[in-house]
């Protein structure tokens, strides 16, 4: 809770532990608690980042598999098999394979992928901008949802409004995401035709040339708005998918958060002054109980990263997901792990932009 | 009571200015309050006209507790003030009344808005929704209105491919998804017509003649490669002198060669190791790159296989434009090829890449999808049965799945038991999942296959009780076996758990084990399975030696069985090399009944390839030669 997460305060418990030349190397820093609270966090970011891909790296290999049979295809000879073997270096021995690859790792090469023949940041740099988008777009319908449901049936939570809002976000819960979809793509693009089956655009459309990889804000730039419009009809049901199956954890902890500000004295003195309650609702309720809710929506950023790859299969959107998903099924280790590592990035930077918020919302953590 | 206050807005809690603090009298019930929401400047100028101001400011600063009450008087004054003309004012009741609004508007003059604490959080929920709902609707509208006024392109076929192509490189390129592109793109020297593989016909080949090892061919003259380079023998040299060197894709069915000699500009000479039967019929899946294009682009000695990789510039029916990694790859009709295009070919395909087989068969369903390989049967079969689409059926298949026995690991290295579960197995059970659509496989080759003995060889049935009896002969006992089935496939794993529950009925406790195909191809190629599950299909138009070379002779990497008898690759060697039909057709019936009778293999199922096609698309036919190949210049597209 709010007075657990104080991240800027901490640095002076671990002091002592601390060896003279980093004491005096750090001091500087240490003299700015925000400055030092960033560089701790991203130190450890690289610690969990090197012993994530170590283990990722024998998790992956610990399954004897055999990528290169894959890659040969079918009827391959075994002089085939071998020669893919040699030249992707899967001959050589894991120790051998380990240092290789987290050599390269430091220099910032992620390794060639066995499935595509590409450099995997080349696969990285044309998967994730869809990913981002996706990822993106299902986090602003989810936290607008959640939020604006949450403050509403803490208001209704024994009416039917509420009720049928809490059996419908815990059905999205209870089912698992790829069903969901499967069912989205039934409704609204077989048996309504208002959305399309899947991908980023029509399946004759040509992209708007690429500035950020969004297909939404790159076709505003080029002033393409048909291709925008495909963009975001394309982008409707996968977020539905994903946010549906988030739903009730982000909409019940608002709305509990928001039901115990409700019963506080400030509230009530807020009525008896006569401010409007939306107001109280957003300006003054919300802004207390934002702490527990900034807290779980961190939370379920992660969880929405793990989804993108299954609601990625389903509506065949082209992101790392899908990447993910091909990578997974012939062990191209390369991939797999880059895809581990970047998920980690992006949910250890949620983690930070999280205690970030913390102390940007509320002037008690910011001051310690 | 009336009095004044505000809330902070910074720190969400509440400052009360001008009102004295005491505890409640009793309970909740709070006095009326008028609200002020504008600024502390803006408060504190009007509470300055109110008497003892500053005393009143002072204690509740301090304070900072939510309930009030205030001087006699003081309410009053304040009210005048709110009440003046232009100045926002609202009014709060207690909150253990019910709204007057004729109140209000008696005191405002106006109706009271924005105060009811329920229903106008409500009202803004609602109309935020319907906000969204509208923005959602303009979306769908313009979504839909955009698909009406800009309609498919007339001749553009859109394929859901089941996988992304790794490589384009005609070289290198042995998955559906990488031919799908290559043989559409690429010309080789001879192909075949699908109703009849045994006979190879001219391509960029015009003729050719065969004496011992050496072959000669003629080159068709005025045909360019999409680049304009005219088509050459020097192309065909450099393409399959590439080709061997690589030795990767279907390298295979062309490692017959010793080597390629240029005779003349149309004319090379091709000498094989030992004379080769099928060397026409196998280049058959060969494409022709240009010389120049692995001259021009090589990189050190990589024979230009980083710029194949994702380029192409053949000869063929199409052209390849583009490729949107992890989305589709668009080719366009080639006005310059020399062929024939049937009539309204697609002038445009996009091949998009849809792994997931459902999305597949919706997208199909709902027209997104022109054509779709790899569609469940059960899809296909419903699909069929709608208005708009008729059902495409061939021979292609060999078997699926084959179950391969592993003969170097107890107790499947014995042959009575390996009986025993070629005999117990339901072969019924397989046309009942298939839905009818099946033949019970008698060997390796399919009856339709050239030169295939399997319409004189002996049925294999379920026969419980010779199973015993070979069970018994076994001397084992009622020992369990592990299968490895690739999980992929839906046909392998019933042909596992039939295989389960047919031993079953012996006693024998299988173990089915699903894992992707490059684990389980491992587990069985590293002796850690009795049992491993695939399918058996050929790119040759009439060599069986290219089934018998990759899953049957010695070594081979998908001799998953792990068969070896010098004698069978003894005679796989003789049935390249022999010239006379009857001869040939004779050692290949020896090969057929060798390979059954070693009970390392159940055939369970032979079901015909079934496509769901939409009625505005004809001129398809399965290629009895290819995985999921399709010849998109033979198809017709009539809207």
């Amino acid at each position: 809770m709010t007075e657990a997460r104080r991240p800027f305060a901490t640095s002076a418990v671990a002091a002592p532990l601390r060896p003279g030349w980093l004491r005096r190397a750090t001091a500087g820093v240490r003299r700015q608690p925000a400055a030092w609270f960033l560089a701790r966090r991203f130190a450890w970011s690289l610690v969990v980042l090197f012993v994530l891909a170590t283990i990722t790296f024998v998790l992956a290999r610990i399954v004897p598999a055999d990528p290169a049979a894959f890659l040969a295809g079918q009827n391959a000879s075994q002089a085939a098999i071998t020669s893919i073997r040699h030249e992707y270096g899967l001959d050589k021995p894991l120790d051998i394979q380990y240092i290789n690859y987290m050599s390269g790792l430091l220099r910032g090469n992620l390794g060639i992928s066995i499935r595509t023949r590409d450099p995997v940041a080349s696969d990285m740099a044309s998967y994730l901008p869809a990913t981002l988008e996706l990822l993106f777009a299902s986090f602003f319908v989810y936290v607008t949802a959640s939020l604006l449901l949450g403050i509403t049936t803490a208001y209704h939570a024994r009416g039917p409004f509420g009720v049928v809002v809490k059996l419908l976000t815990m059905a999205g819960t209870a089912l698992p995401v790829f069903w969901i979809g499967a069912v989205l793509q039934l409704v609204f693009f077989y048996r309504l035709g208002w959305f399309p089956l899947g991908g980023r655009l029509g399946e004759l459309a040509t992209p708007p040339p690429q500035v950020t990889g969004f297909y939404t804000i790159d076709s505003i730039l080029a002033g393409q708005w048909s291709t925008f419009v495909d963009a975001v009809a394309h982008l409707v049901l996968p977020s539905a998918a994903i946010v549906l199956s988030l739903l009730a954890v982000g909409m019940r902890q608002t709305q509990a958060a928001v039901m115990q500000e409700l019963g506080r004295h400030y509230v009530r003195t807020a009525r008896g002054k006569g401010m409007s309650e939306p107001r109280i609702a957003l300006k003054h309720v919300l802004r207390n109980a934002l702490n527990p809710i900034l807290t779980v929506t961190g939370v379920q950023f992660g969880y929405m990263v793990s989804w993108v790859i299954l609601v990625e299969v389903v509506f065949n959107w082209p992101g790392i997901g899908l990447y993910a998903y091909q990578s997974f099924q012939v062990f191209d280790y390369a991939p797999i792990i880059a895809v581990t590592l970047i998920a980690t990035v992006v949910f250890l930077a949620v983690n930070l932009l999280t205690d970030i918020a913390y102390a940007v919302l509320d002037p008690r953590v910011r001051r310690g | 009571m009336i009095c004044a206050g505000r809330i902070d807005r910074r720190f969400a809690y509440t400052s009360v200015l001008g009102c004295e603090l005491t505890p409640p009298p009793h309970g909740d019930a709070l006095p009326q309050v008028l609200l002020s929401d504008r600024s502390d400047a803006d408060l504190e100028r009007d509470l300055s006209r109110v008497n003892r101001l500053e005393t009143f400011t002072a204690r509740i600063a301090t304070a900072g507790a939510a309930h009030v009450s205030c001087e006699p008087g003081f309410s009053e004054e304040l009210m005048r003030i709110r009440s003046e003309p232009g100045r926002p004012t609202t009014i709060a009741r207690p909150l253990n009344q019910p709204h007057d609004n004729r109140r209000t508007k008696r005191m405002t003059g106006k109706r009271m808005t924005g105060l009811a604490p329920f229903g106008s959080l409500r009202t803004r929920a609602l109309a935020l929704a319907a906000g969204f709902g509208t923005a959602l609707l303009s979306i769908v509208a313009f979504s839909a209105g955009a698909q009406a006024a800009n309609p498919r392109a007339q001749r553009a076929l859109v394929f859901a491919d089941a996988g992304e192509p790794s490589t384009i490189d005609p070289a290198i390129a042995n998955v559906n998804q990488e031919q799908h592109v290559t043989w559409n793109v690429y010309d080789p020297l001879t192909t075949y017509a699908f109703n009849q593989p045994g006979v190879i016909r001219p391509w960029l080949a015009t003729g050719w003649t065969t004496k011992g090892t050496v072959w000669t061919f003629q080159l068709r003259k005025g045909v360019t490669f999409q680049d304009g380079q005219p088509f050459t023998a020097a192309d065909v040299k450099a393409s399959l002198d590439r080709m061997l060197k690589i030795n990767q894709g279907t390298a295979y069915l062309i490692s017959a060669i010793k080597n390629v000699s240029v005779l003349g500009p149309y004319t090379v000479q091709i000498t094989t190791k030992t004379p080769n039967v099928f060397l026409a019929a196998n280049l058959s899946h060969i494409g022709i790159v240009s010389a120049s294009d692995i001259e021009k682009h090589a990189k050190g000695d990589d024979l230009a296989q980083g710029w194949f990789q994702s380029h192409a510039d053949g000869t063929g029916p199409y052209k390849f434009v583009s490729w949107q990694k992890g989305n589709k790859i668009v080719l366009v009709r080639n006005a310059h090829w020399w062929g024939p295009f049937a009539p309204n070919a697609p002038d445009e395909v996009v091949d998009q890449f849809v792994p997931d087989g459902a999305t597949r068969a919706r997208g199909l369903e709902g027209h997104t999808y022109d054509f779709a390989d790899f569609v469940p049967v059960d899809d296909v079969l419903r699909i069929v049965k709608k208005p708009g689409f008729h059902l495409v059926s061939g021979n292609q298949l060999f078997t699926w799945p084959a179950i391969y026995l592993n003969m170097q690991m107890a107790p499947t290295d014995n042959a009575d038991f390996r009986k025993a579960l070629v005999d117990a197995f339901d072969y019924n059970a397989e046309t009942v999942f298939y839905k009818g659509y099946n033949t019970v496989p008698r060997g390796p080759l399919p009856s339709w296959f050239p030169g295939s003995p399997e319409s004189s060889s002996p049925p294999i049935t379920q026969n419980l009780t010779a199973a015993k009896q070979a069970l018994d002969a076994s001397k084992l006992g009622k020992p369990g076996i592990t299968c490895w089935v690739p999980s992929a496939y839906p046909e392998f794993a019933f042909g596992a758990t039939n295989l389960q529950s047919s031993a079953q009925q012996l006693g024998i406790t299988v173990n089915v084990r699903s894992a992707p195909f490059v684990q389980a191809i491992n587990a069985i190629k590293n002796n850690q399975a009795q049992c491993f599950v695939l399918g058996e299909a050929i790119l040759s138009p009439s060599d069986p030696t290219a089934l018998f070379a990759s899953h049957e002779t010695t070594g081979a990497y998908y001799n998953t069985e792990h068969y070896a008898n010098p004698a069978f690759d003894q005679l796989v060697s003789q049935i390249s090399e022999t010239f006379d039909p009857q001869q040939r057709e004779a050692l290949v019936k020896r090969a057929f009944a060798m390979v059954v009778d070693s009970h390392a293999i159940i055939w369970t199922a032979r079901p015909p390839t079934l496509y769901a096609v939409p009625n505005d698309i004809t001129g398809f036919e399965v290629d009895p030669a290819s995985y999921t190949g399709i010849r998109f210049w033979e198809l017709s597209i009539s809207r």
